[in-house]
């Protein structure tokens, strides 16, 4: 019979980021089969901070004391014996505390059957007592309303935030994805070793850093002759041009990840050059909106307007007219027909928030929603992080594309997700102003 | 240019099809880049692969400078600093 207790529940510590993506209390209780899965678990997220097998909880200190009192004292004994050494954390949310206070906590917790040796530089174990103060700084309260206490088993990946910072980082783009984001792309897209990852939009090849990173082979195209080959302006202040080794393949070299690289092409994502087959793991991609990146599809000779950047060697026209609801049109097709059953697309919609509705999101037959995950950009548009997964073998594109049309209605309107974007800006308060005179 | 990325290539060229594959492959400049043997890696592309094109173009590793050819409609696509262009205007693509 389980006793109660006698699952394996653990305190994840969630960062303090990205809070739109995730419920709002930076602490949760996860029942977890085993340790060795939530290390696992460590090893990839660079949400959370910290995770800790849960040995109590309670709304307050009495009640953690209690819970404590309850937990299976076999559970806490072969971390507590006497040749062990170990020290206790107070780990504080919206509060700080002095440090008598801390140690006033740490010696109620006396009744607890301590054994070992403290050491504060290099314990074996590590116990951590964690208290939630709630989430208004404006408005802390006296006692926190939950106390936890547990012993901890891994940090996250928050560190790779750092070491992989776009601001360290040789070759970059204006819009270059933050290192964090990265690697949660990475995460919803499963990647996983020897996989390959592909980018259709790869720009400077940010988002396949965080792939490789996962140890999986990366490609992508982008239609921008000079960014693939990492010529032009420079993208940093104070540079005006690229160097000569500013490329993909350079970036992927400087965090020793240049064994992943396969190729990237130049290339239109409207009018893919692969062979029929299934053969990518996954599509992690950032599509151009037209804010900071222009969308691109090649055009005609004929309709060629002036001043349009011309390749050296090769002189197809870039025409600007791809409106945003083709070019996700292409990319769930593209997705559909290319990922392997099982594989995933992760890529941004931009959405004008006042007019969003959960049906906008373009749909798939072959294609299941897995998570729809909203960043804030201004007060009237933001960006949807959605990832897809590969349900259904692809059959004919022809089938899907009458079928797909209709469901891609709803999102036609966000063609103009430009004029709205920068009218949220200019239009909207002048509109506004109008409106309040008459 | 791999030989990987080579397989995985077809030529989108207007009335083409299935015939734009494998792309006849000319280098003029040619890099051999050792790498480790990763054999899960390998075992894992091995269904992936064709295999009749990838031995028709084994001769060469990694393509620095050279073209790709559309076998059907003769169409070049360059390669240059390891990069395939694989742009085409409208009037030569599928719609």
């Amino acid at each position: 019979m389980a006793l109660p207790g006698a699952v394996n529940r653990y305190l994840l510590l969630m960062a303090q980021e990205h809070l739109e993506f995730r419920l709002p209390s930076p602490f949760w209780i996860l029942s977890i089969p085993s340790e060795e899965i939530a290390r696992n678990l460590m090893k990839r997220t660079v949400c959370a901070k910290s995770i800790f097998e849960l040995w109590g909880h309670g709304k307050s200190s009495e009640e953690l004391y209690s819970s404590l009192r309850n937990y299976p004292v076999e559970k806490m004994v072969p971390f507590l014996h006497s040749d062990s050494t170990y020290k206790i954390k107070i780990h504080t949310f919206n509060k700080t505390l002095t440090q008598e206070e801390k140690v006033r906590r740490i010696d109620a917790l006396e009744f607890l059957p301590f054994e070992g040796k403290v050491n504060l530089k290099k314990p074996q174990h590590i116990f951590s007592l964690l208290e939630d103060y709630g989430l208004d700084p404006n408005c802390i309260p006296e006692n926190p309303h939950n106390v936890y206490f547990g012993r901890w088993i891994a940090d996250g990946q928050r560190e790779l935030i750092e070491s992989y910072s776009v601001k360290k980082r040789h070759f970059i783009g204006n819009t270059s994805m933050d290192a964090g984001l990265s690697f949660i792309m990475a995460n919803h897209g499963k990647v996983k070793e020897n996989d390959i990852v592909f980018d259709p939009f790869v720009g400077t090849g940010g988002l396949l850093i965080a792939s490789a990173h996962f140890g999986a082979y990366v490609c992508g195209t982008d239609i921008d002759y000079n960014t693939v080959h990492g010529l032009g302006k420079a993208s940093r202040k104070n540079q005006k041009w690229r160097g000569p080794d500013e490329n993909i393949r350079a970036n992927l070299r400087q965090y020793g990840l240049e064994k992943y690289y396969l190729d990237v092409l130049v290339s239109d994502a409207s009018k893919p050059s692969w062979r029929k087959g299934t053969y990518f793991d996954a599509i992690i991609t950032d599509p151009p909106y037209g804010i900071r990146e222009s969308t691109r599809r090649t055009g005609s000779q004929k309709e060629i307007p002036k001043g349009i950047e011309k390749c050296p060697e090769s002189h197809v026209p870039v025409s600007l007219s791809y409106h945003l609801s083709d070019m996700f049109f292409d990319l769930l097709n593209f997705a559909a027909e290319t990922l392997v059953l099982g594989g995933r697309l992760v890529y941004w919609l931009p959405v004008y928030t006042p007019e969003y509705v959960e049906e906008m999101v373009p749909s798939h037959p072959c294609l299941k929603l897995i998570s729809n995950c909203e960043q804030k950009l201004s007060s009237h548009t933001s960006r949807r992080l959605i990832t897809m997964e590969k349900v259904k073998n692809f059959e004919n594109r022809d089938q899907y594309s009458h079928l797909l049309s209709d469901r891609f209605l709803p999102y036609q309107g966000h063609n103009s997700f430009r004029e709205k974007y920068f009218s949220g800006v200019t239009k909207r308060t002048a509109k506004e102003e109008k409106s309040s005179q008459e | 240019m791999k030989l990987l990325t080579h397989n995985l290539l077809s030529s989108h060229v207007r009335g083409v099809g299935p015939r734009g594959f494998p792309l006849r492959l000319q280098a003029t400049e040619v890099r051999i880049n050792p790498v480790e043997f990763n054999p899960d890696f390998v075992a894992r592309m091995i269904p992936k692969v064709e295999w009749a094109a990838l031995l028709e173009a084994a001769d060469t590793v990694d393509v620095l400078e050279g073209t790709l050819q559309c076998p059907e409609s003769g169409r070049l696509f360059p390669i240059s600093r390891g990069i395939p262009n694989m742009l085409l205007s409208d009037e030569e693509t599928e719609t």
